[in-house]
């Protein structure tokens, strides 16, 4: 295993990066074209590579506006695809009339689902159609796609098709949907997936208990709103193979789903992903591809298709809103003896990834916490409303503010300090998890020590300014790294080219949190040189090894070790070939500052550039290396839930500073201090842009954002001028501090950051209004609409009664 | 000369892949070219100023219209300056520009306070206050503080030029005072307005990029320790913005004081017809009317020079 790696605290407190950030701007001038100067920082130079705020290297061309995006992308001859959406939530399609759309200028083709060899797809149950042939589910159900010479005259042929449908009822409520009463979407039951946790007798210890709290909590329904939204283009190359150009986050399942939909071979398939304009869990699914490319085997022409807005919330996937009811027993002293859960997660009109966020959100629905007597009952059940799917943090920002806030309520009633609470129960090394997985490298007290340290935690601190209240609230976290159970296997290939450089192949894709250059530096490492010497080839099916995706917070820790074993055997060949040279064992050799040495004689070294030139040129043995990873797993009992469901996890605290305006129930969130663990940061600086990002998404959970529904089941406020995200000025100061920690399973200790970022933020908001206010909001987003009945039903129950 | 072409072909942005339909566009350098084309071309010409609101409209418009005149050349419609008559805007000058303005800062502090709440920095640098004016939408960010400091606006078209308060230029919902051939060229903050105590709060579903679910504003003198001639608008709560008259009435020849403040906001409430959708319910824009006039009100009061 390779030696723990010295990470440096941040050296520049946020303050003195903002006075950088205040300086003049150097004005980019236009003849410098897109800086082929000598631009690369010192610090990419560096080794070891691990450890270092290198910068990205898509970071330039971002800047200077010249990544381009499917959207910048054209082909001679390309035509445009637009969708027709379904008119009705849920209903019966009787008959299809594309007659005289096909008539109108510019149309070249149009396509229905009848026409798609294998129409459904999905990653648990393939229940969801490209185009729907029979019956619509939800009103982002597409019908018909149409390509024309022009998007405009695409947009204009839609209004020509003629769709009958058989209206259904709708079941909007997941609650009403799991009734025997209710229309049935699918076969016949509403409930497609549950998942059963048990441990020790809960009954029992809820009856022993000194005290038993219950609690309800909900959440709302929200978008990943990635500034890009789905985009591919497909063409047939003239060799009767299909390429397709696609902001999809994971190509080798991808083009599985193509493949299986379209009835071909998948060597026949090439699927290639441009840099990706944001993610966020909403690209895991393929939208268009297949569409697209009937459409182009239609009309000979490459065919483009963009989402627009309102598509992108209507028909992409969303996340999961959950009804969770929590039961805890607790001691006197606050020590939490059993706990019931119960989850309904409104699944939407198809599964997706419903499924497997189920099984995380129920594993994860305990909280960081022993408890030795367990029971968690989740359901997923079939909606008339938009596909709920994969989403930053899959589950866990959903039952992390009904935990946390339930923790804050039993804190209250015990007279127990908040703080205090979460020391007392929290997971120690080796805890015994709520599946029986003993945990490694348990942080969770630590992420709560530094955070309140850092924050200044103490009780009853500041507490009124005129019309606005203050108040403090913490929330801690447990997430796991990599798929629940299931295979998540990446490989990757490492080339050591004769100047000592290396090129990695992997199939991940870059879709914005810098995961190439995360992956540059662990490959860097192990070969001993600079993240500048790497190059990282990425997302191309015809050239890159296979890999599961940019999901699961993986990519560090799965795609990072396939690198790091592959690295490790290319670096093998470079020992042995070097071996000879300076007169020593293999074993006797170590690859660092460029250099192969031998240990312990740092002036007994080669170059790596002259070894690899041996290597290559000399031997005939160049120096190369492939390999896998797949996290260690152990299939979950059906009945109880018991097994290793995960290969890591991670911890987290945050704690948020608020005022509350008590006449308009106006929430500003001043600071955020978050204390996250992620093992081994590989680079600092991509971890704080992690956590910053998760922040800002868990604001918008907390206080903003909701997608609204209509009686019917239509969306009230798909686009962006009513669906509220926050703004740049609506976010807190955020504070970020990595936790220290080590995973031995991780490459050079690392485990994961990506979607833990934004899971503990709307649980720790909320009890910081409740500090401040003395009201708990049980249901998200707390706008300042129910900030303010909340606090106008305070007043009226406790007339005079200041809340403290 | 006039510029001309067809948008958006003449400025290189037309491609397939967009949805945005050709149209003619001209772009007048002085006010009486403008009036001419809008002369010959009206009803079927549309004025193009920063483009903030109608450059997405055109985006999504199913039809265009025959001529979009670009006003944003036009010299006359620059400028913030102190005249005889009060403080001068011209219809094209930006957001940015009041925010930016020593002038303004000075004698009319509350519209830069509005002006800072306007879209995003993209939005201020290219919006103008005459469109905003123009657009007439209920929730006008701009509108509130003019009115609160009873300002008037020139207009100029075929038939002459026209000054009225810009209270009467508000007809309803996207409906001005303008005829089809008509301009906004200038408004005018009269003198005797200029730096009294005034404040003005949006209240918005964020910070940011905010649509206004309440605007409120008020301007107040002092004459011997009473209030006079308070002068209270609100936004987005009615068809226009609405002065609370009542509320006014209620204030003036009072000694101020928080509790006449309440009893105020209180009073404007009732003045006020406020929607109930999605975004909040009337009884929440009630809350806020009561609580933004008694804090515009308290704030005014200590702008106010005594």
């Amino acid at each position: 295993m390779a030696p723990k790696v010295d990470v440096k605290e941040r050296t520049k407190p946020l303050e003195s990066l903002k006075q950088a950030d205040d300086g003049p701007v150097p004005a980019v001038l236009r003849d410098i074209g897109h800086g082929l100067l000598p631009l690369t920082p010192e610090v990419n130079k560096q080794t070891p590579a691990v450890g270092q705020r290198v910068t990205r290297p898509d970071s330039r061309p971002h800047v200077l506006g010249k990544t381009v995006y499917i959207d910048d992308m054209t082909f001679p001859d390309m035509l445009y695809t637009k969708i027709l959406r379904s008119e009705y939530a849920h209903a019966k399609i009787l008959s299809i009339d594309v007659s005289e759309a096909e008539k109108m200028p510019g149309v070249v083709a149009t396509l229905t689902g009848k026409e798609i060899p294998v129409v459904t797809f999905g990653p648990s149950y393939q229940d969801q159609p490209l185009l729907a042939d029979d019956k619509v589910r939800h009103m982002g159900d597409g019908v018909v796609a149409v390509a024309a010479e022009t998007e405009q005259q695409a947009q204009d042929a839609l209004a020509k098709i003629k769709v009958e449908y058989e209206p259904l009822e709708t079941v909007l409520d997941p609650l009403e949907a799991m009734k025997d009463s209710a229309p049935k979407i699918h076969g016949d039951s509403n409930i497609y997936a549950t998942k059963t946790i048990k441990k020790g007798d809960v009954d029992q210890a809820l009856a022993d208990a000194d005290y038993v709290f219950e609690g309800q909590f909900k959440t709302q329904m929200v978008e990943h709103v990635p500034l890009e939204p789905h985009a591919s283009i497909a063409l047939w190359e003239p060799t009767g193979d299909l390429h397709v150009y696609s902001s999809l986050g994971r190509i080798t399942l991808g083009r599985a789903d193509i493949a299986r939909t379209l009835d071909m071979p998948m060597n026949r398939i090439r699927v290639t992903a441009t840099i990706v304009g944001g993610n966020f869990g909403g690209k895991n699914e393929i939208t268009l591809e297949p569409i697209l490319a009937l459409l182009a085997k239609k009309t000979g022409r490459p065919v483009k298709g963009v989402f627009t807005r309102e598509d992108e919330f209507i028909s992409s996937t969303t996340r999961h809103p959950f009804v969770m009811d929590y039961t805890t027993g607790v001691t006197k002293d606050g020590i939490i003896v059993a706990r019931k859960v119960r989850i309904v997660c409104d699944g939407g009109a198809y599964c997706s990834w419903s499924e497997t966020t189920l099984g995380k959100g129920a594993i994860l629905s305990v909280g960081p916490y022993n408890i030795d007597n367990i029971k968690v009952e989740a359901s997923a059940v079939y909606t008339t409303k938009t596909t709920t799917g994969a989403m930053r943090g899959f589950g866990a920002p959903q039952v992390c503010f009904a935990y946390e806030s339930h923790m804050d309520d039993i804190a209250r009633e015990l007279g127990i300090e908040p703080l205090e609470i979460r020391l007392k129960n929290a997971f120690h090394e080796g805890s015994d998890s709520p599946t029986g997985q003993v945990l490694e490298s348990v942080v969770v007290k630590e992420s709560l020590e530094i955070a309140a340290e850092k924050f200044g935690w103490q009780e009853g601190k500041g507490k009124t300014n005129s019309n606005k209240r203050r108040g403090q609230g913490i929330a801690c976290m447990w997430y796991p790294i990599g798929f629940t159970v299931l295979a998540n296997s990446s490989a990757a290939v490492v080339k050591v080219n004769e100047d000592g450089t290396a090129t990695v192949l992997t199939g991940t894709v870059e879709t914005g949190q810098g995961s190439l250059t995360v992956l540059g530096q662990i490959a860097a490492e192990e070969l001993g040189i600079a993240a500048d010497d790497i190059k990282v080839v990425s997302a191309d099916t015809d050239t890159t090894p296979m890999d599961t995706g940019a999901i699961a917070s993986r990519t560090t820790y799965v795609t990072g070790n396939a690198i790091l074993l592959a690295a490790k055997k290319a670096k093998m060949i470079l020992f042995d070939t070097a071996a000879p040279m300076l007169g020593v064992k293999p074993e006797q050799l170590e690859a660092r500052d460029r250099k192969i040495q031998v240990k312990n004689f740092p002036q007994k070294a080669l170059s790596i550039g002259d070894v690899a030139l041996q290597a290559q040129f000399v031997n005939g043995q160049p120096a190369l290396g492939s390999a896998s990873f797949n996290p260690h797993t152990v299939a979950m009992d059906p009945e109880t839930g018991q097994g290793k469901p995960f290969g890591t996890y991670v911890y987290a605290t945050q704690i948020a500073e608020v005022d509350v305006d008590e006449e308009t129930g106006e929430v500003e969130v001043l600071r955020i201090v978050a204390a996250h663990d992620c093992g081994t940061p590989i680079n600092p600086a991509l971890v704080e842009g992690q956590v910053e990002g998760g922040i800002s998404m868990g604001v918008g959970l907390a206080l903003y954002e909701e997608m609204l529904f209509d009686d019917n089941g239509k969306q009230i406020n798909p686009n962006l001028t009513n669906y509220i995200m926050p703004t740049s000025l609506d976010m807190p100061e955020v504070e970020v501090h990595i936790v220290d920690s080590y995973d031995p399973t991780g490459p050079f200790g690392a485990k994961g950051v990506g979607e833990p970022t934004s899971v503990p933020t709307a649980a720790c908001i909320m009890n910081a209004i409740y500090d401040a206010v003395g009201v708990r909001i049980t249901s998200l987003p707390a706008t300042a609409e129910k900030v303010l009945k909340a606090i106008q039903e305070r007043d009226q129950a406790q007339p005079k009664q200041i809340a403290s | 000369m006039p510029r001309f072409g067809m948008f958006p072909a003449a400025f290189g942005l037309f491609d397939r892949g967009s949805t945005l339909k050709p149209f003619e566009y001209l772009a007048p350098d002085t006010v009486d070219e403008a009036v001419a084309i809008l002369t010959d071309n009206a009803p079927d010409a549309r004025l193009l100023a920063g483009g903030t609101d109608y450059l997405v409209e055109l985006k999504h418009a199913s039809e265009v219209p025959k001529v979009v005149v670009d006003v944003s050349g036009i010299s006359e419609f620059k400028g913030i300056e102190l005249t005889d008559k009060g403080l001068r805007f011209g219809s094209g000058v930006t957001h940015t520009e009041i925010m930016e303005s020593d002038l303004v800062a000075e004698h009319a502090l509350a519209m830069q306070e509005a002006a800072l709440t306007i879209g995003a920095v993209q939005t201020r640098n290219l919006g103008t206050l005459g469109g905003n004016l123009v657009t007439c939408v209920p929730s006008v960010d701009s509108g509130p503080v003019l009115i609160a400091l009873d300002a008037a606006v020139t207009i100029t078209g075929s038939k002459g030029i026209r000054i009225m308060p810009l209270l009467d230029f508000f007809v309803g919902p996207r409906k001005t005072a303008l005829e089809p051939d008509e301009l906004l060229v200038d408004i005018v903050i009269p003198k005797e307005m200029l730096g009294r105590g005034c404040s003005f709060r949006k209240f918005g579903l964020r910070k940011g990029q905010a649509l206004a679910l309440v605007n409120t504003c008020a301007s107040i003198d002092l004459d011997a320790g009473k209030l006079a001639d308070v002068r209270i608008a609100l936004g987005a709560v009615a068809p226009t913005v609405i002065r609370a008259v009542k509320a006014e009435k209620l204030l003036n020849g009072k000694a101020p004081s928080d509790d006449l403040f309440a009893e105020a906001g209180d009073m404007a409430a009732t003045e006020a017809k406020p929607i109930n959708d999605f975004r909040a319910s009337a009884g929440y824009r009630l809350d806020l009317i009561r609580t933004g006039t008694k804090r515009v009100l308290a704030e005014a009061l200590e702008r106010a020079p005594r």
